[in-house]
């Protein structure tokens, strides 16, 4: 109890550092517990949410003429328990537009279904149970992404153009689903009209988008990827299905692509969260050191009277877990509060409803990291008490030798009187200024980091979008006899700047007992390729050389040197790997191989897509409608990839816009909490010095500026060495952080402007809050600084 | 005799919440030219706050202060702090050295306040150290390395570094022991004989001594006053008389 007293006291004597502590024990608390909560509760959200539609594990959009064949193979293969096949409209990159709050339209891949369909798996599960009206004719039900990305309600009027006809739609309601939740990861998105819109609109294509939707449910234990991996190798065998003619996704995939940008975001969110607790640790430890040397007559007399070591220390303890154990709940608190940014951000990422749940272990692991930390820091500097005894305390602490130094002898000095009293300040407060030396490296630190996102993913995304790994340019496919003379017609086009031959095919590789299913680009000519995703070698020039990812060779073994062996069909071929690439598209998986050496493993080989790039001044959209209508008879389809990495990319940047004004605003109060507490302790521990110069003839401004000099140095070189070093280890930070995307090596950019702003930025903040903290010296007399 | 500075209906009143404290009432005084005034009173009687408030250290509730005619009671803060290091040096009980500089740099830091010339205020300053018998030894050294009567001694001479017109003196004597306090009451004596005015104040019968006259102050106003003359040392009669006006005034 008197411990509780004593610490009750301290804490109100000590006001400014309880509540500075309070505060970023509350922040540090927040974003541990979000982070933690959402990266332990993220795999059960979604076997969740796949129960609750019943899903499958597996799926295949397939044209109806390859069904017999597909479910043959299906059939023959381990594991599966039953199979539901549902007609499906597969539209590729058709604008949508909210008529209603008359949005920009946005290309979206849409599945269509019918929502009158009876089905046992992947069911409809719409995320308002009761919806009273009764549906229209044009009703429509989008997926939850569309709501919480981009504002979607019911009631809403959506256009949709399909086939270049404008098709108005209203919106019904919102579904959920775990394949195709988010288009970032799964490319399609899928709508659900009601049976007889749903006939026009299958019937009005005339078969061009018409496909199947294969659930596959796969017996209990049995792994997803595995079987995805296994049926791609059975259908690139089988011969009887054309290149690029059906699309497989499974669950642990699309979860785990889900789950890596979710995860992270909060790995963000917690790294921010420890260095926070770094500067608290900090903060501690000068409160305590400087609170026995401010109060040692109080502890010489408090051990006189009989107060054991053992106690002193334990009050102290008692003092700095109660701040603890209060920023704790208050920051738990505060992540109630602050629920709906952190569910809106999951469910943007993750096209589900999210509802943040109170996770017992998140709180727990918070509650033992921000208590132990505090605990053992508490613990460890209290243990100079034990070298006090009640009379060396009670004569404040009285040396017999004195080993200070004079720096900056005012007989020498070369500096105006100002300047060298403020200079020995800063020399003399060395313990103090270390700490403020190391808090403002750590925040110029994350400061840097904050801007490296900006500049890398906001302002400038020629990085980003390399890193994703699309090359920005429309996508031609045509598959009749004359495809070479009409990509020959369409190179010559006065609108297009270029063309490759690219494209993607499934393959399997095999390396010393180790096998992968991946995807490869096959291209005539890896030089016109306007991205160079190659970290390290070079692209294949020649057939027998391939280029494999760094997810692929991680999952091999294999690295460049190296060679790896292609199964394709019947035809196995090996290649000596050349490179390695990188990038967050696919999940990071593919292989790089030209088209003669495509053709080593397949003879009958004949590229089949083009990449068209438009010259300046032609809008993509209008060049596919130039191609597709003077070739509509050959079947060729256009896709325009700058939409799909356009919203690849915005739904990263919404979360990276949320993050870097989190961090910015949380770098700035912090920065500002602790200088102001900093400043605070000086000027009250300095009020006598403070006084006397007053007394002697300095002004109050004088005054400020031997406090301002006092500091502002310190700050200016811990901003320079944090800016250094975050922008020396930016890029491996980064890579560490994107490596579970496919990213090895990041390349980001820093300009150094953008680092002259930083570390300026911190210092002119810790500048104006010292002065402001200081100005509580204008008010005050002389004789009642050096009276109190 | 010049006077240097007069205070005219002096008052200084602190308030906490609703209670007023009047410290000093309507009170008048005249300081002047090479006089070594001594304020005397029992505790409480508002001594320091009289020399605080003569000095601009301490802004008075009403009434004007006169600096060489210059009424100095309105001054701002930052006015008072320039007026301060011009015409004012300050002798505490406390010595309050500050203890991370020098003494030469102690010293110093308020000679260069008035000037920029900083080889004229070194030369005066070894020589003002020296005057109080500290030598060259003592000028690298910190104030914690000092006794308590030499550190009292530099504190007379940042006091005196700047020339002033007067220096105020708070209990200079307080903390020393009697040889210590012997040693910088004669400082005091000599540089007063040197023409410098002097205001101090002191509880210590054998402080006040030194004094040409003997202000006394007792609940916020001057009661009286006695005027002793130069000092000589040896004097008994001189300590006679102050005696006998200290009983009278009830001290």
């Amino acid at each position: 109890m008197k411990m509780l007293l004593i610490a009750k006291s301290n804490m109100r004597k000590n006001r400014t550092a309880t509540i500075t502590l309070t505060i970023l024990l509350m922040i540090a608390t927040m974003m541990l517990y979000i982070g933690l909560g959402v990266i332990f509760q993220v795999n059960h959200f979604f076997d969740k949410k796949d129960q609750e539609i019943n899903g499958t594990g597996f799926v295949v959009l397939s044209p109806e003429k390859q069904e017999k064949p597909l479910l043959k193979i299906l059939k023959d293969m381990e594991g599966v328990s039953d199979i539901e096949s549902q007609h499906v409209i597969n539209y590729s990159w058709i604008p949508v537009k909210n008529l209603t709050k008359n949005n920009e339209a946005k290309a979206f891949s849409i599945l269509m279904l019918n929502a009158d369909d009876d089905i046992k798996y992947c069911k409809l599960n719409m995320t308002v149970s009761e919806i009273e009206q009764i549906p229209k004719e044009n009703s429509i039900i989008l997926p939850y992404y569309l709501s919480v990305s981009d504002g979607y309600q019911i009631g809403d009027r959506v256009e949709l153009e399909i086939q270049g006809e404008k098709i108005e739609f209203e919106v019904y309601g919102f579904h959920e689903e775990t394949l195709f939740s988010n288009p970032t990861n799964s490319g399609k998105v899928k709508c659900f009209v009601f049976e007889q819109k749903f006939q026009e609109l299958y019937v009005a294509n005339k078969g061009a988008y018409n496909q199947k939707l294969y659930k596959v449910k796969l017996t209990p234990g049995i792994s997803t990827i595995s079987f995805e991996e296994d049926f791609v190798k059975r259908v690139t065998q089988s011969n009887q299905f054309e290149d690029g003619s059906f699309a497989a996704l499974n669950y642990d995939r699309m979860k785990e692509a889900a789950g890596l940008t979710l995860n992270l975001y909060m790995a963000i969110l917690i790294v921010f969260a420890i260095i926070i607790v770094t500067v608290t640790v900090v903060i501690i430890r000068f409160t305590i050191v400087t609170h026995i040397e401010e109060n040692i007559k109080s502890l010489g007399s408090m051990q006189a009277m009989g107060y054991t070591n053992r106690e002193i220390k334990l009050s102290l303890l008692v003092q700095f877990l109660s701040i603890s154990i209060i920023g704790y709940v208050l920051g738990l608190i505060l992540s109630f509060i602050g629920r709906d940014i952190v569910n809106n951000l999951v469910s943007v990422t993750t096209g589900l409803m999210w509802e943040n749940q109170i996770n017992v272990l998140a709180a727990s692991i918070s509650f033992i990291v921000v208590i132990l930390v505090v605990a053992l820091i508490t613990l460890q500097t209290v243990r100079r008490i034990n070298k006090l005894n009640p009379i060396t305390a009670l004569r404040n602490g009285i040396l017999t030798h004195n080993f200070q130094k004079n720096y900056l002898p005012l007989q020498k000095s070369p500096f105006h009187l100002n300047i060298t009293v403020g200079l020995k300040g800063l020399f003399q407060n060395k313990k103090q200024n270390i700490a403020i030396g190391i808090i403002s490296v750590l925040i110029t630190f994350t400061y840097i980091f904050t801007l490296s996102l900006y500049q890398n993913f906001i302002c400038e995304n020629r990085i980003m979008i390399s890193m994703v790994g699309l090359e920005e340019s429309i996508q031609v496919t045509c598959k009749s006899e004359n495809k070479q003379k009409i990509f020959d017609e369409i190179s010559s086009m006065p609108e297009v700047a270029k063309t490759v031959q690219h494209e993607t095919i499934d393959i399997t590789l095999n390396y010393q007992n180790k096998q992968c299913s991946t995807v490869a680009n096959i291209c005539n000519d890896f030089d016109l390729l306007e991205l160079n995703n190659v970290y390290r070698g070079r692209y294949p020039i020649h057939e027998n050389e391939i280029v494999i990812s760094s997810v692929v060779s991680k999952a091999l073994g294999a690295t460049i040197g190296d060679a790896v062996t292609i199964v394709y069909g019947d035809n196995t071929c090996d290649y000596l790997v050349v490179g390695l690439s990188q990038h967050v598209y696919q999940l990071g998986s593919s292989v790089s191989l030209t088209s003669q050496g495509m053709l080593r493993v397949n003879p009958e080989y004949s590229g089949s897509c083009l990449f068209v790039y438009n010259n300046d001044g032609i809008e993509p959209s209008d060049l596919i409608n130039t191609i597709q209508n003077k070739y509509e008879e050959e079947g060729i389809t256009c896709e325009d990839n700058e939409k799909l990495l356009n919203a690849m990319i915005e739904t990263i940047n919404q979360a990276i816009l949320l993050f870097i004004t989190i961090f910015i605003i949380v770098t700035t109060g912090v920065i500002c909490i602790t200088m102001h507490y900093l400043v605070k302790v000086r000027i009250i521990k300095e009020k006598t010095i403070l006084g006397i110069h007053k007394s002697l003839g300095f002004t109050t401004k004088q005054v400020l500026g031997h406090t301002v000099i006092g500091f502002c140095p310190v700050v200016l070189i811990g901003s320079l060495l944090g800016g250094g070093l975050g922008a020396i280890f930016m890029n491996k930070i980064f890579s560490w952080m994107f490596s579970f995307t496919g990213i090895s090596k990041a390349n980001l950019q820093m300009p150094f402007q953008l680092f002259v702003i930083a570390v300026l930025s911190i210092t002119i903040l810790a500048v104006i809050t010292t002065i402001i903290s200081s100005l509580r010296i204008r008010k005050i007399q002389p004789c009642e600084l050096f009276r109190a | 005799m010049t006077t240097i500075l007069e205070a005219k209906n002096l008052c200084k009143t602190y308030s906490s919440g609703k209670v007023m404290q009047h410290v000093l009432k309507n009170l008048n005084i005249q300081i002047y030219q090479g006089e070594f005034t001594v304020i005397m009173g029992n505790s409480g009687s508002g001594k320091s706050t009289l020399l605080y408030a003569l000095s601009g250290m301490d802004a008075p509730t009403l009434g004007s202060i006169f600096f060489q005619g210059t009424d100095i009671s309105d001054y701002s803060n930052d006015k008072l702090a320039i007026f301060r290091r011009q015409h004012c040096g300050f002798v505490f009980q406390q010595v309050y050295l500050n203890e991370t500089m020098s003494i030469m740099d102690n010293v110093l830091m308020c000679g260069l306040l008035k000037t920029k010339e900083k080889k004229e205020v070194v030369k005066k300053a070894k020589e003002l150290l020296n005057q109080v018998g500290l030598s060259e030894e003592v000028y690298r050294k910190f104030p914690s390395q000092l006794s308590g009567g030499e550190a009292q001694r530099v504190a007379i001479v940042r006091a005196l570094i700047n020339s002033p017109e007067i220096v105020f003196a708070d209990e200079p004597t307080g903390a020393l022991n009697s040889a210590s306090a012997t040693n910088v009451l004669d400082v005091m004596t000599k540089v007063n004989e040197e023409g410098q005015s002097i205001v101090m104040v002191t509880h210590d019968i054998k402080t006040a001594r030194r004094a040409d006259r003997i202000l006394y102050l007792k609940d916020g106003v001057i009661v009286d006053e006695l005027h002793l003359g130069k000092y000589v040392k040896g004097d008994k009669e001189r300590h006679t008389k102050l005696r006998e006006f200290l009983e009278r005034m009830g001290w």
